[in-house]
């Protein structure tokens, strides 16, 4: 709804401007015509501005978080961990899924090597998007579609060992650029799949893979 | 919308609602008249993105070049003897 304002006040600016230039005495609507014209053009690129300069500013953030994992020797894959084995809803990038987490730890030893735990766009999203109902799909449709407005639409194949999750117009920000953060965690929806999928199947939940087609995503998880 | 956005459309508004019943039929007049109000609300709009801020300036020196352009008409009209 937002983002049809500004489109919709440059159509209506257009046609009560032409009408004020067509019919003479009503020249004056020449002054609403282009107040709507001009307010029409700012509303419609103002927020994907804002939001282009803070993704950028907030890239610091995972360019650190890269840094970090590339110090630590942690491979690039998460698994992404309940709140109720955690604490709150986290993802623990590690060599293998990893059995217990200990609660309010930042970096802790598995078998496998060094694990670090981290919170991700899924973790906020959980925030923002508070009771989720019980089904995955109801869940992604009221979480994503919904409540953050990332993408148009949501299908869930379930399956024994998983889930394929498909969105449809996705409009997420890239939060990561091409770091290590993104081949670790995943991109914001994936991440945000995999959080409220751990979340409600209430176990270590991984991204087998994901694909982008246009503007359609597809999210396997397990 | 932001505040500034739906205060230059309600001025205009109430600005053309003005000049229709004064009767106001020319175009220059009208035009002035938006100029005054987009540079009047211009300072509250900003600061504006990059890309954004561009585009707003560009609307305001287009208004402004019009404004001048029939200032320039009528000036010219009065000293031509």
């Amino acid at each position: 709804m937002q983002s049809d304002i500004g489109p919709s006040l440059i159509v209506l600016g257009a046609a009560v401007s032409a009408l004020g230039l067509l019919q003479l005495n009503l020249a004056p609507l020449l002054a609403l015509g282009l107040a709507a014209v001009s307010a029409g053009l700012l509303a419609t690129w103002e927020p994907a501005a804002r939001e282009k300069v803070l993704a950028k500013l907030c890239e610091a953030g995972w360019e650190n978080t890269s840094a970090l994992l590339q110090a630590v020797g942690a491979p690039p894959k998460a698994y992404y961990i309940p709140s109720s084995a955690s604490g709150r809803p986290v993802a623990v990038v590690a060599g293998e899924r990893p059995e217990v987490v200990p609660r309010d730890a930042l970096i802790f030893k598995t078998k496998a090597g060094p694990a670090v735990v981290l919170a991700t766009p899924g973790t906020k999203a959980l925030e923002l998007c508070g009771e989720l109902p019980g089904d995955l799909a109801e869940a992604l449709r009221s979480c994503v579609v919904n409540t953050l407005g990332l993408a148009r639409s949501v299908s869930v194949a379930e399956r024994p060992d998983g889930a394929v999750v498909e969105y449809g117009g996705v409009a997420a920000p890239n939060l990561y650029g091409k770091f290590l953060a993104k081949s670790a965690l995943g991109s914001v929806l994936a991440s945000i799949t995999a959080a409220v999928a751990a979340e409600l199947w209430r176990r270590p939940v991984e991204i087998a893979d994901e694909r982008a087609e246009g503007r359609r995503l597809i999210v396997m998880v397990r | 919308m932001r505040t500034p956005y739906m205060a230059l459309l309600a001025l205009s508004g109430v600005a053309a609602a003005f000049l229709v019943h004064l009767g106001v039929h020319t175009i220059d007049i009208v035009v002035s008249v938006y100029t005054l109000i987009y540079w009047a609300t211009a300072p509250f709009a900003r600061p504006l993105p990059k890309p954004v801020g561009n585009i707003h300036t560009a609307i305001g020196l287009v208004l402004l070049a019009a404004f001048s352009y029939f200032a320039a008409l009528r000036i010219a009209a009065l000293l031509r003897p």
